[in-house]
């Protein structure tokens, strides 16, 4: 295997999970969001660690990330958080897998493919609170039960919302997100008189840690499973995700040296050089250049010069004894230094769920079993 | 010979096998029974299971429950009650209940205080047992715990019985009037349907969790 690599802890991520589970009330549900691969940490592994930690339901965004996880076994409920795709709305209601849906056309789309497999698809409806991407307003939402009310193979087993602002430092994020679960008691209140027994969900991490009364039926923990805490809370968690890899040639260079495409940087003093084989192209993020930082030797590194396509360089001048072979932590922890997604976000411009999601497929995955 | 005399000489015939047998070819055999349950459809489509927790001379279900609660099933375990021969199906809620269970009076591992699983919502029985049929037929360990469980009328569940080789026995005294067929066997080299297989329910997966 190529010596840069993404370790996936399935041990951390069980920790997590446990730690989530314990932080809200035992008679809510968990559902564990395994979208995007488990935000790059391999949706099935996740997905078995978290269900054998007791999780009830797995959320994913799209049909093919479901067939994913019912292909490697598993047949715990399953919720597409995204809108019906017709070209796929066949093969997710044969898998038996909880589609969103928040049109009258939805209903429509699900009862003709039920009826086309002869089964029951099971549906939840998205309500929109204020997130403004999708789901049914309050006021569209009389009209869409009564469309489910008339599809006699559509059954709503569930309603939920997402919040936008539960992360968010302010009082009036604060004050967004309250006007959002409020907003969402009234729909659901309809939602639970026309369905009995529906599933009411609103928190995703963010809103589990803070807002423990909107816990509902049901909480999705996404970002905070795999060890990102969106918001400070007494909830110990840790990232499951180190990249890690190894230095692949150390040299020094002049004052005046020159390093990477363009000569954007240049040394000053004599300057330890070495160079880490990863670059854009493993999703290494070229707006880290002359901005990010790696761990060696438990010490951090800065990168100098841009990030190239394979490689980019880091001054290595204040650890002594950095040598090629040397492994190098580009996020993760090493010895008692931590690089966490969230910093390596900040420092491209960006947030740890964008940073999860970055390594390429060309970086190989390994994964430490959970082992309890 | 009365059946418990039977059921002595079988025990003692099979015991002998399995002693002579070395604890890596019974891993081995357990884990390739294990592949062979997970492989049938029935299994797989499974939303709740119920399944034996195993001592002794039985086919090990150590990967099974684990395997069960990875895959997302519902999973419970049979809980003995005060009642002789009576027993429940208990619910194992995640992997550190099934580690933290008590031994109950025959020392077999039992979760104390979880809810119990009503028969109608159980789709699968994975069962223990002496020695089996290819007819489907079930000797249990005389207990009578399975053949009472089993009879309830609420019962509609697929039966796997779990078994080596040597335990699929081609002369079985015949069965008496409230034993339990099994619906299909999970040897090691996969699944053998008996003669009482019968379809699943329509339904495919668990929708609610």
């Amino acid at each position: 295997m190529r010596s840069t690599r993404l370790v996936i802890d399935m041990n951390a991520i069980a920790r997590n999970a446990r730690a989530l589970r314990s932080a809200v009330a035992p008679s809510v549900k968990m559902m564990a969001v395994v979208k995007a691969n488990a935000y790059g940490h391999g949706d099935t592994g996740v997905a078995r660690t978290a269900l054998v930690c007791g999780y009830d339901w797995l959320a994913v965004a799209l049909t093919q990330e479901a067939e994913r996880l019912r292909s490697g076994g598993i047949t715990a409920p399953i919720l597409i958080l995204g809108a019906p795709d017709p070209e796929t709305l066949d093969a997710a209601v044969s898998l038996g897998v909880t589609q969103t849906v928040f049109t009258p056309e939805h209903v429509r789309l699900m009862d003709r493919a039920a009826e086309r497999l002869d089964i029951i698809a099971c549906v939840h409806l998205k309500i929109d609170t204020g997130m403004g991407r999708i789901g049914s307003s309050a006021r569209e939402l009389p009209q869409l039960i009564a469309q489910v009310q008339g599809a006699p193979r559509v059954k709503v087993t569930g309603a939920f919302t997402h919040l936008s602002s539960a992360d968010g430092d302010t009082g009036e994020d604060d004050a967004y997100t309250l006007s959002q679960i409020e907003a969402f008691t009234r729909a659901a209140a309809l939602v639970r008189e026309a369905f009995p027994g529906a599933m009411i969900h609103a928190s995703n991490s963010a809103g589990m840690l803070r807002y423990p009364n909107a816990a509902f039926d049901c909480v999705r923990a996404g970002i905070a499973l795999y060890g990102a805490p969106p918001v400070a809370s007494g909830v110990p968690l840790e990232q499951a995700m180190t990249w890690v890899t190894r230095v692949s040639h150390v040299k020094e260079i002049p004052p005046g040296g020159c390093v990477s495409y363009g000569r954007t940087f240049q040394a000053n003093e004599p300057t330890v050089v070495a160079t880490i084989p990863v670059g854009y192209a493993d999703g290494y993020h070229r707006a880290l250049s002359n901005r990010g930082e790696v761990l060696i030797r438990g010490m951090r590194a800065k990168i100098i010069g841009r990030v190239c396509m394979d490689q980019f360089m880091v001054d290595v001048t204040g650890i002594p004894g950095a040598a090629a072979g040397d492994e190098a932590v580009l996020m993760g922890r090493q010895g008692a230094g931590i690089i966490t997604a969230a910093e390596l976000g900040a420092w491209a411009g960006t947030i740890s769920y964008e940073m999860f999601c970055a390594p390429s497929a060309r970086v190989p995955r390994e994964v430490l079993p959970y082992v309890d | 010979m009365s059946i418990k005399h039977e059921r002595r000489e079988i025990r003692s015939q099979i015991q002998n096998i399995e002693s002579a047998t070395s604890k890596e070819e019974l891993a081995s055999l357990a884990s390739n029974i294990t592949r062979a349950l997970f492989s049938c459809a029935e299994w797989r489509e499974a939303r709740c299971v119920f399944c034996y927790i195993s001592a002794g001379m039985e086919v090990c279900t150590r990967d099974i429950v684990r395997g069960a609660l990875e895959q997302g099933k519902i999973l419970c375990v049979p809980r003995i009650l005060d009642e002789p021969g009576a027993m429940e199906a208990a619910l194992v809620p995640d992997i550190r209940a099934l580690e933290d269970m008590p031994p109950d009076r025959y020392g077999i591992p039992s979760p104390q205080c979880t809810e119990v699983v009503p028969p109608r919502r159980i789709e699968l029985v994975v069962a223990p047992g002496l020695a089996f049929g290819m007819d489907g037929r079930r000797m249990g360990h005389g207990g009578g715990y399975y053949d009472r469980y089993l009879s309830q009328k609420k019962f509609r569940a697929f039966r796997v019985g779990l078994c080596y080789p040597w335990q699929v026995l081609g002369d079985l005294p015949p069965a008496a009037p409230w034993d339990q067929p099994m619906d299909a066997l999970a040897l090691p080299g996969g699944i053998e349907y008996t003669q009482t297989r019968r379809l699943m329910a329509r339904t495919k997966y668990r929708q609610e969790g």
